[in-house]
């Protein structure tokens, strides 16, 4: 009987995806995989985890203590490691545990140096396109900005980290500026490229330098030390802006039908970056202040509302404009993604001030937060786009409230 | 995490498609719904949806999509199937000893419901565990290894009655 049943569980396992089938099938997911990259702030999460955990955690755990008996070694006093370190230990880490481990590591840990000298340039050498390239430049300035909110939150930031972290995020930011030009000079001024680019780095540094301030609020003994790095971050976002506003103006003109489905697309991420910011709000809802939580909420309202009038200038057949709208949709989205993201990762300590004067103001789209672009029409047909630079709605006014109570795990 | 993703497919494709096929008995409605779950999966990764099986989650997102299915259209009916000329779409199957297994498989697939035949794919055809199962049927370990149980007596009872009758 015992064979019997074994013929038959073989023949069942008989009945699988032709080749053919299977590679179709491949090549639609990377194509859902393109379109849906995985959001900026959760790049690392559990996925396989059952697989993956037991075995970093040893090598961890391994990694630490090589470390801890070389603490005196040079290897690891600066973070310059030499080309010659780097390919020992990429041929060490071969399964990649240690770096996995290293991921969520600040300035002040063990494995912070793997971190930015082999995990971070690894993944850029692994990054293929300008933009793709761009996009992780980005988030590596983005992680010097968490880094540096964590250490500030925490109350361990001292001076030289500071400076340190200040000097890193500047290399990366001037690095996506550089490949923003390069885009321009490359691609034919691929002003789609530029505007997505530039839509998601200075979302970031608003996001970033909205926290920083609430920080130094709550925190005042903290803001000596980091007000200089604010100036930079809002630097760094006013001039990011200002290219956005030029490729947007540039988009609004263009109202051919082939733009339609660069429209369509930009909903498509709009719509998407709705849900998701939508998911993530409901199911950390009880954990946020209840002021953060409305904040995030009347984001999302205007998320929303930009998203119906990009299909107001969609059914208009002025593509351009749409896609304004909807790139606009999907920023406020980011942005209150990105506050609830913070809020999550300085343990749930970001507080909107009680006096904070919340507007809701549907009607005017240029009103809504992180509104940087006003759509207005003039003389039924003619638009044209104001650029605002420096417009930060009231209602982001949010304050931190420093735990020490950190969650680490970035 | 996208290679991560895509080493996923490459590992469950073929489980999800049988784990659909044994229940809508369509090879290329069992194809679609593989997609269907592959792609949904990727969504809620991207949006950053805590995932602590990948496996499991995949089964569940299939499963859903296979009820949704079914609630569309009509429940599929082996029997019918059967009588309308189906017969397993066993690949490769040339000689005649195989085709003959598939038929008793087949045979035996018909005998049992819908959350036996399940349970049998999962447990003996995917090698899944039974705590994995539990996972995705949403029940308790014990649970899910009494019917594990029950499942396999029954396959064991139905396999032995051919015998008989041969």
């Amino acid at each position: 009987m015992k064979n019997n049943f074994e013929k038959i569980t073989d023949e069942a396992k008989k009945i699988i995806l032709t080749p053919e089938e299977k590679n179709a099938m491949r090549l639609n997911l990377m194509t859902t995989i393109e379109k849906f990259p995985v959001r900026v702030g959760v790049e690392r999460r559990p996925i396989l985890q059952e697989v993956e955990q037991n075995h970093h955690t040893r090598l961890a755990a391994w990694w630490k203590g090589i470390i801890r008996e070389h603490s005196s070694s040079r290897l690891f006093a600066n973070y310059n490691l030499t080309p010659m370190p780097i390919m020992l230990l990429l041929t060490i880490l071969f399964s990649g545990g240690i770096s996995y481990a290293a991921e969520g590591a600040l300035p002040n840990d063990l494995l912070y140096p793997i971190k930015i000298s082999v995990n971070e340039p690894v993944r850029g050498f692994a990054t293929f396109g300008e933009k793709a390239k761009a996009d992780w430049q980005t988030r590596l300035a983005q992680r010097r900005l968490e880094e540096t909110e964590t250490l500030a939150s925490n109350g361990s930031l001292d001076e030289e980290t500071q400076a340190r972290l200040q000097t890193n995020f500047k290399i990366y930011a001037d690095r996506v500026t550089n490949r923003i030009a390069t885009i321009e000079a490359k691609d034919n001024g691929n002003a789609k490229a530029i505007a997505d680019i530039t839509a998601n780095f200075e979302t970031s540094l608003r996001a970033h330098e909205q926290i920083f301030l609430k920080i130094s609020e709550e925190n005042p003994s903290i803001k000596p030390h980091i007000s200089d790095f604010v100036k930079k971050i809002k630097t760094e976002a006013d001039t990011t802006a200002k290219i956005r506003i030029n490729a947007l103006e540039n988009i609004s003109q263009k109202n051919d039908a082939k733009f339609s489905e660069e429209a369509k697309n930009e909903r498509e991420l709009a719509q998407h970056s709705i849900d998701t910011t939508e998911n993530l709000f409901t199911s950390m809802r009880a954990q946020l202040d209840l002021s953060i939580a409305t904040s995030t909420e009347i984001k999302i309202q205007h998320a929303k509302k930009a998203l119906a009038d990009g299909d107001v200038q969609m059914d208009a057949q002025t593509y351009g404009s749409a896609f304004v709208f909807f790139q606009q949709a999907q920023s406020l989205a980011n942005e209150a993604y990105l506050l609830i993201n913070a809020s999550m990762r300085i343990n749930n300590s970001i507080r909107t001030s009680p006096d904070v004067d919340i507007k809701i103001n549907t009607q005017k789209q240029a009103d809504s937060p992180k509104s940087n672009i006003n759509i207005k029409e003039k003389s039924g047909t003619q638009e044209k786009i104001e650029a605002n630079t420096d417009n930060r709605d009231t209602e982001n006014k949010t304050e931190i409230k420093t735990n020490l109570n950190l969650n680490l795990d970035l | 995490m996208e290679q991560q993703f895509l080493d996923a497919y490459e590992k469950y494709a073929d489980a999800i498609f049988r784990h659909c096929y044994f229940r809508v008995y369509n090879r290329e409605l069992a194809r679609d719904l593989v997609q269907e779950t592959f792609t949904r999966a990727w969504n809620q990764i991207s949006k950053g949806v805590f995932i602590e099986n990948i496996r499991a989650f995949l089964y569940r997102v299939a499963t859903n999509l296979i009820i949704d299915e079914s609630r569309k259209k009509k429940a599929y009916s082996l029997d019918t199937l059967l009588e309308q000329g189906f017969s397993p779409a066993v690949d490769q199957q040339t000689d005649i000893e195989h085709k003959l297994e598939g038929q008793e498989l087949m045979r035996i697939m018909r005998r049992l419901d819908d959350d036996d035949r399940q349970i049998v794919i999962m447990r003996y055809i995917d090698d899944l565990t039974p705590k994995e199962i539990a996972e995705i049927l949403h029940l308790s370990e014990n649970v899910a290894s009494v019917r594990i149980h029950r499942a396999i007596k029954k396959v064991r009872k139905i396999s032995d009655s051919r015998e008989e009758y041969i």
